[in-house]
């Protein structure tokens, strides 16, 4: 699964507090309605990024989680 | 249904806080609550089959009784991810009832209203 994106993000083997914080500021950079693509290894990162899009109100627009690393298109909230 | 957060930071290295937190998340359980015990620094050695079953504290069941209590009733341990991967253990063997999950879940269920208890 693909979806465009507009910027990407290598968090690598980052997790917990410190993979969301990646995202945070890289979120900065992007204009609102733009698609970040966030590679990830961390075992929890499906469950931190859901979480923290539900809490910011950015939209977790696909996701693979069978791909090494896993890859999350977040698209900034408008 | 009300949310109960208990964050606990020890494992064998302090017997008694480790049993009083699960006796606690225990009490939640029983009293209906959604409970999540959130297992970071030591404490995610719980979350690896046979770790948890020589702990004890005197006057308490042993911990690995109130780990089956309370996973056994629905009860949820998060397991911090860097925390587990910074002591070398199996991430492909965790114990019924464990899931990784960081800071953010965290987070949000604090921000759903779950009241929390830090041992």
């Amino acid at each position: 699964m693909t979806v465009e994106a507009d910027d990407s993000l290598d968090a690598g083997e980052q997790g917990c507090g410190e993979l969301v914080m990646l995202i945070f500021e890289k979120m900065k950079s992007l204009a609102p309605g733009r698609t970040l693509l966030v590679a990830a290894y961390d075992a929890a990162a499906e469950v931190d990024i859901a979480a923290w899009c539900r809490t910011t109100g950015n939209d977790l627009l696909a996701q693979d989680t069978h791909a090494r690393p896993k890859r999350f298109w977040i698209r900034k909230r408008v | 249904m009300s949310k109960l957060l208990i964050n606990l930071t020890t494992a064998k290295d302090n017997p008694d806080k480790t049993v009083v937190a699960f006796v606690v998340a225990n009490a939640g359980v029983a009293a209906g609550q959604e409970v999540v015990v959130f297992l970071n620094i030591e404490a995610v050695r719980l979350a690896v089959p046979g770790l948890a079953d020589d702990i004890a504290s005197p006057g308490f069941k042993p911990l690995k009784e109130l780990l089956e209590a309370f996973t056994g009733n629905g009860g949820k341990l998060w397991v911090c991810p860097p925390c587990f991967n910074a002591r070398g253990l199996d991430k492909d063997n965790l114990i019924a009832g464990a899931s990784f999950a960081g800071g953010a879940p965290v987070v949000e269920f604090l921000a759903q209203g779950a009241a929390s208890l830090s041992y």
